[in-house]
């Protein structure tokens, strides 16, 4: 039998015809305004993904980028800095050289200790480089000028910090963009904080305000810890420890300050430590603030003091001393340090050394000081030869500044033998800074490396992400046409197929 | 007997008659052309009852025995069973759409953007630890994800009360279909005993039924007397001759105070019959409200706590331009307990977040077996959390959840718990922090560095969570990709509600076709009829002028 074809059939056929195909034609529209070929996530549900993840990895490959454009500026100019402090170098070899020669005289030797005081100036100025209004030489204490004039001694004294700025270049990369100045023209001994640290020791010798500090350990036991008798970091340890809650006091991993362990089994809160009694006291012992777990404290940065351990010096490595080679005048010879315990034992020997050299703490409490006792001489401390340690301890060796300083000193005091000693050290600085130069040529080189990758995978994943997600025009241009075609095709035969009744025949 | 001239007359009678009535039911027809769910109506001829005479049986004529509708039940309890499927996955689709509206990355809120935009200003943070611009940056963007959090937090939510709201005007339309359907099997079988059929109300019953069909799964039954008995599908009734069962709606607090749906039973008694619907929008709504939009906003709420739980413990340890520490960037979570309304004990039990950097953003369950015993399940994994004993002191499980049980609990008391609850719709930035932007904790040597900015940057790329459970540190997948998972879930449940609905309109387009080529009204068809109908018409009266010139001929000629 033949189907029987009704009015409200045909009706019903024609109207989805006509809406399928302009739907489509909406659709298509939509995607060529957009220019988009996913405009929902349901239009491809895996594409979307890898659209997103392609997004995300676009905008962290444009911040590696932008992280390497806007701070390569730091790299180039601690490299300027240094190019400059090498120049001033050679200048001073030049200077210390010609004023060996016979020809010279005290008079010519004032002349040159005058230029070089003029150089020392300079190499102060671009250790003291700032760019953006950031110290580059203070490690991360950037808004700390980092060296002064050691007044009444030689050198210049260190102010900023031990650490470096780090830039993310790429994904789990990370590189320093700066140097602090205690590895490139001074030393500081930084100790590590020990039981025997004395409190007035830390922070940079301010010391802590003595007073009483609150402690909540996670069960919820509350303790005020008195530490008004203390002196050391023992007696804050154990005034802890003994407070009767579930928290262990000890020296943080790091060595620069205190630990907070908590063992409570039942945890209820954070383990928190405030102020008790308004002082200052758990600020200034770097423990205010709570967690969910163990309180690292933060770096008290303790001074020096003639009974501090060479072993807890460098942040708590130690350091491994040997001999130093003393000019002094006439008088020379070579100081065997390796016996040396604490900073008390490096100063007698030396003091002890029957080379009139007097040797002490500086006055920032993170270097030592050693002038000659002659005051028509300079004492000169170069490394012995094969080692480290006139430089490693900041009392000459590669160190910049004491090496120009003591030059000056020797020129000043017309010391011949010491004008000549100090070439040594100029050396042994000149070393140090090209050294470190080739360090920043080799983060220079990195960055130029991830800048090009970093762009190379903006481009190339941005064209990934256009070939994933962009509409493509040709095809949708074609599919509009056809779908015209098709809609002009479909209104022509429905304006046939739904006209006509029979009644249009009937007379 | 022989041939009678009053029998002619009365034969041309009927036959005028019966054409009169099938030309008037094909005017009906005709004007029926665009009535939905009307059947097309024919009249049945048939012989009348002859007469017997000398020379055999002659004709009497025709007679109407009845209007019939072109009617087939088996295609039409197809269109039922097609009807519920098209229903319920319609629903789903158009319900997908919204959250695809919402989830729009390609316009509108995009956040993985908002992401990548956090991560960029702790970039640049990191590049200067201590510059203003930059914290403030870092703050803004902060605020600017927690707003994108809070939107689609709160739309999502939006989203299934707005469900919520059609469930309970589903039910108040089943009701009135119910009703009505009730009425008509009431009137239909006093119409039939006539002897007619009711072809009209039974077209109208049908129509009603069907558009129930696209709210509820309805098993029909006819019963002999005309009457339409309607079940569920698991058999619950909902109309029974001219007896309803009307549904009815309660909050469940169990479930947020959404709507559950329950019927009346046997004996005035309601019972619940939210799980018994097994097709058509209603079981669509349903499914969307408690499924697939509550498992989206369960997943958003996870990355929100997630997000709060990893960028605060990498900020604690960090250090303030001020020098402060363990300080939260997002406001830490908080837990949401809710009482099982089935409980019967008087106990109540409370949850701290005593560790809001390492407690899990899963959800627990917490059932107490005694007084003072309870099973902990995580809910989100399946996995029990282990056996506890209640003696007094806080008991910690999750990673940092401290409960406290206080009053009388009885044995299957039941508390649901979780930090990730609402998490997406209350995130924010901690007040402190936009009150001061110098406790961001840049640092973590000092002041000036910028290793937090970085480790906080990091975050972007490290692994958090592994499969939907969040595992700082273990975990494979990144906040984008868990974001990412969302987005698809949506993209594929939509893309196969649009397949499911568009195959069920094919299909429904294919069964209206074939019930309108067996009961649908062609004009031509009808108009051929009515030449048909008339043309009988015309020759009925031409016997009559016959059978008048018969009598003129016998009256005036003999």
């Amino acid at each position: 039998m033949v189907m029987r074809v009704t009015n409200q059939a045909q009706q019903a056929n024609a109207l989805r015809n006509l809406f399928r195909i302009t739907e489509d034609q909406f659709l298509t529209n939509q995607r060529i305004a957009s220019g988009k070929r996913i405009l929902a996530p349901s239009d491809d549900p895996l594409g979307l993904r890898d659209v997103l993840s392609l997004r995300a990895s676009i905008s962290r490959s444009e911040q590696f980028n932008r992280n390497i454009t806007f701070n390569r500026v730091f790299v180039n100019s601690a490299d300027a800095a240094l190019g400059s402090v090498s120049t001033s170098l050679v200048r001073a070899q030049e200077l210390a050289v010609n004023s060996l020669n016979g020809l010279n005289t005290t008079a010519t030797r004032q002349a040159a200790a005058e230029e070089l005081d003029k150089i020392i100036d300079t190499v102060f100025e671009a250790a003291n480089t700032k760019v953006q209004g950031r110290f580059l030489f203070s490690g991360t204490g950037i808004t700390t000028e980092p060296f002064q004039q050691n007044a009444g001694a030689l050198g210049a004294l260190y102010s900023g910090d031990g650490n470096s700025l780090n830039l993310a270049v790429a994904d789990g990369l990370t590189v320093p963009i700066t140097k602090p100045g205690s590895e490139v023209f001074a030393v500081d001994l930084n100790p590590a904080v020990t039981t025997a640290t004395n409190l007035s020791d830390l922070n940079g010798g301010a010391g802590v305000t003595l007073g009483s500090l609150s402690i909540t350990d996670r069960e919820g036991n509350n303790a005020v810890v008195n530490l008004g008798a203390a002196t050391t970091v023992n007696d804050v340890i154990t005034a802890i420890n003994g407070a009767g809650i579930n928290v262990t006091a000890s020296i943080n991993s790091a060595g620069n300050g205190l630990l907070l362990t908590d063992t409570s089994t039942t945890i209820t809160q954070a383990l928190t430590v405030t102020e008790s009694g308004g002082g200052t006291v758990a600020q200034e012992l770097g423990i205010l603030g709570s967690r969910n777990g163990n309180l690292t404290g933060q770096d008290l940065n303790p001074v020096v003091t003639t009974a501090t351990t060479i072993a807890s010096l460098n942040g708590g490595s130690g350091l491994t001393l040997g001999s130093v080679e003393v000019t002094n005048g006439s008088l020379s010879g070579t100081v065997d340090l390796s016996g040396a315990t604490t900073l008390n034992d490096v100063i007698t020997t030396l003091n002890g050394a029957g080379l009139n050299l007097t040797a002490s703490i500086n006055s920032l409490g993170n270097g030592l000081d050693v002038v000659s006792s002659n005051a028509n001489t300079t004492a000169v401390i170069a490394d012995a030869s094969g080692g480290n340690t006139a430089s490693i301890l900041g009392i000459g060796g590669n160190n910049v500044f004491l090496a120009l300083d003591t030059l000056k000193q020797a020129l000043e005091r017309d010391d011949t033998e010491g004008i000549a000693a100090s070439l040594d050290l100029l050396n042994a600085s000149r070393d140090k800074v090209s050294e470190v130069r080739a360090e920043f040529a080799a983060v220079a080189q990195t960055l130029d490396q991830m800048d090009t990758l970093s762009k190379a995978d903006v481009v190339t994943q941005t064209d990934q992400l256009s070939d994933i997600e962009d509409a493509d025009f040709v095809e949708e241009a074609a599919n509009l046409a056809a779908l015209e075609i098709a809609l002009q095709a479909t209104l022509a035969t429905t304006a046939r197929v739904l006209q006509p009744t029979l009644l249009n025949f009937l007379n | 007997m022989t041939s009678n001239i009053f029998s002619i007359l009365n034969t041309a009678k009927l036959g005028l008659q019966s054409q009169q009535l099938a030309i008037e039911v094909t005017g009906n027809n005709v004007a029926n052309v665009q009535t939905e769910g009307y059947s097309r109506q024919t009249v049945t001829l048939e012989p009348n009852t002859p007469r017997n005479f000398n020379l055999g049986q002659i004709g009497t004529g025709v007679r109407a025995t009845g209007i019939t509708r072109s009617f087939d039940q088996f295609l039409f309890n197809q269109i039922l069973s097609e009807n519920q499927s098209l229903g319920n996955f319609t629903v789903r689709r158009d319900v997908f759409e919204n959250l695809e509206v919402l989830l729009n990355e390609t316009e509108g809120v995009s956040l993985n953007g908002e992401l990548s935009n956090f991560f960029s200003a702790l970039g640049d943070l990191a590049n200067n630890p201590t510059g203003f611009s930059e914290r403030s940056n870092v703050i803004s963007a902060g605020a600017s994800l927690t707003q994108t959090f809070n939107k689609l937090g709160n739309s999502l939510t939006e989203e299934r009360l707005n469900l919520n709201r059609r469930i309970d005007d589903e039910v108040t339309q089943i009701n009135s279909l119910i009703t009505e359907i009730a009425r008509l099997n009431e009137i239909i079988p006093n119409t039939d005993l006539t002897g007619f059929a009711a072809n009209d109300l039974m077209d109208q019953r049908d129509q009603l039924v069907k558009e129930l069909s696209q709210k509820l799964d309805i098993t029909r039954i006819s019963s002999g007397d005309g009457q339409m008995n309607l079940t569920l599908s698991d058999g619950t009734p909902l109309v029974l001759g001219d007896q309803t069962f009307t549904l009815s709606t309660q909050a469940n607090s169990n479930n947020s105070g959404l709507l559950d749906i329950s019927i009346q039973g046997a004996g005035g008694a309601t019972v619940n019959i939210t799980s018994a619907i097994q097709g058509g929008e209603v079981r669509g709504l349903l499914d969307m409200r408690d499924t697939e939009v509550a498992g989206a906003l369960d997943r958003l709420d996870r990355l929100a706590a997630s997000v709060v739980t990893e960028i605060n413990r990498v900020h604690q340890e960090g250090i303030g331009l001020d020098g402060s520490t363990g300080n939260d960037f997002f406001t830490a979570l908080s837990v949401t307990t809710a009482a099982n309304s089935a409980n019967s004990g008087t106990g109540s039990v409370t949850i701290a977040n005593a560790s809001p950097t390492t407690t899990s953003t899963d959800k627990f369950q917490l059932t107490f077996t005694s007084a003072t015993d309870f099973d902990v399940v995580n809910l989100t994994t399946g996995q029990s959390v282990g056996s506890f004993t209640y003696a007094g002191t806080p008991i910690n499980l999750g990673g940092g959840f401290a409960v406290t049980v206080t009053g009388a609990p009885t044995a299957g008391d039941v508390f649901d718990f979780s930090t990730a609850a609402n998490a997406a719709s209350g995130m924010s930035v901690s007040t402190a922090l936009l009150a001061d932007s110098q406790i961001l904790a840049a640092g973590q040597n000092g002041t000036g560095d910028g290793d937090n900015a970085l480790a906080l940057a990091g975050l972007q790329t490290r692994g958090v969570f592994s499969g939907i459970g969040f595992s700082s540190g273990t975990g494979t997948a990144t906040f984008d990709d868990f974001y990412s998972g969302i987005l698809n879930n949506v993209g594929n449940g939509s893309r196969s509600a649009q397949t499911l609905a568009q195959q069920q309109e094919g299909i429904k387009l294919q069964l209206d076709a074939r019930r309108e080529s067996i009961s649908g009204v062609s004009i031509d068809e009808e108009m051929i009829n009515l030449i048909k109908f008339q043309q009988a018409f015309q020759a009925s009266a031409r016997m009559i002028s016959i059978v008048d010139e018969m009598f003129d001929i016998l009256q005036n000629q003999i």
